[in-house]
């Protein structure tokens, strides 16, 4: 599972490198997401552009790293493809999770201007 | 039949001497109840799906409902047995994708589909979110006609994906 972890302000941005967060990956992701993390001043944005295939596996692996989130900051999630979004639609997720269509919004949404 | 050693995975298209309507193009799948296993299974056969030219959303969904299905299998039919056969039928019709999913793992409970309502994440705080739980939302949401059948020492799980938008 590979995440990597880049900086923009205070705003935290954890990519996800694979296409795919199912059963066989969810604890390496959880796992990498807690490593990721410890970088962060503020909060998170979990950009999943790249991320073709979540199912609920890769959905409670989210939530987790939700829960890892030091108190009070926030994960959002930016650039959902239409799989994932219909996932987070039909269980009601999109109503916990701030969701943006990419990450220059997301960023927006954070007060950081685009590069 | 194509084998990938290493992977316990088998494909195949059927063929005329399958009992199908027609040219009901007829995909089938074997293999070992394990998450990797899983993982190839759901990328070839989504590849197998595109070689049919099933829409792209049909092919999202199939794919979603045949994890749920058959991680449920890996983690409760086959607990006990890591590495069961799964056997996986697919016919691709115009309007919707038949899938049948078959094994020979514990039956479910009461021998027939749970009914238990999704999690309730509307007043929830953050650290009590439930993690898991939505599988059988996603089949239901996402397939029509589904079935459960315990048939001797098999369970079979038959649903349709279609064209339908939820």
């Amino acid at each position: 599972m590979n995440l990597s972890f880049d900086r923009q302000g205070a705003i935290g941005i954890v990519k996800v490198e694979d296409s795919r967060i199912d059963a066989s990956v969810a604890i390496a992701f959880k796992d990498r997401f807690r490593d990721m993390i410890a970088d962060a001043e503020g909060d998170v944005i979990l950009d999943l552009s790249r991320v073709e295939f979540l199912d609920s596996s890769g959905l409670g692996a989210v939530v987790a790293a939700r829960k890892l989130m030091p108190g009070g900051r926030s994960l959002d999630l930016s650039g959902l493809t239409t799989s994932v979004d219909k996932v987070m639609r039909l269980t009601r997720m999109n109503t916990v999770f701030d969701i943006h269509p990419d990450l220059v919004a997301a960023l927006a949404a954070h007060g950081q201007p685009p590069r | 039949m194509a084998n990938h050693p290493g992977s316990g995975m088998a494909t195949g298209v059927g063929d005329s001497n399958t009992p199908d309507r027609g040219d009901t193009p007829h995909l089938q799948f074997e293999l070992g109840a394990e998450p990797h296993a899983v993982r190839e299974t759901l990328t070839a056969l989504g590849q197998r799906l595109r070689d049919f030219d099933v829409p792209e959303p049909r092919i999202d969904d199939a794919q979603i409902t045949l994890a749920e299905v058959l991680n449920n299998i890996v983690e409760h039919s086959y607990a006990d047995q890591p590495g069961g056969i799964i056997n996986v039928d697919l016919w691709i019709s115009p309007g919707d994708v038949a899938c049948l999913i078959r094994d020979t793992g514990a039956s479910m409970p009461m021998n027939r589909l749970p009914s238990a309502p999704p999690p309730d994440i509307q007043n929830t705080d953050v650290q009590d979110l439930p993690e898991g739980g939505f599988g059988w939302l996603l089949i239901r949401e996402m397939t029509s006609a589904l079935r459960y059948r315990r048939i001797g020492d098999e369970n079979h799980l038959f649903f349709r994906v279609g064209s339908e938008a939820p």
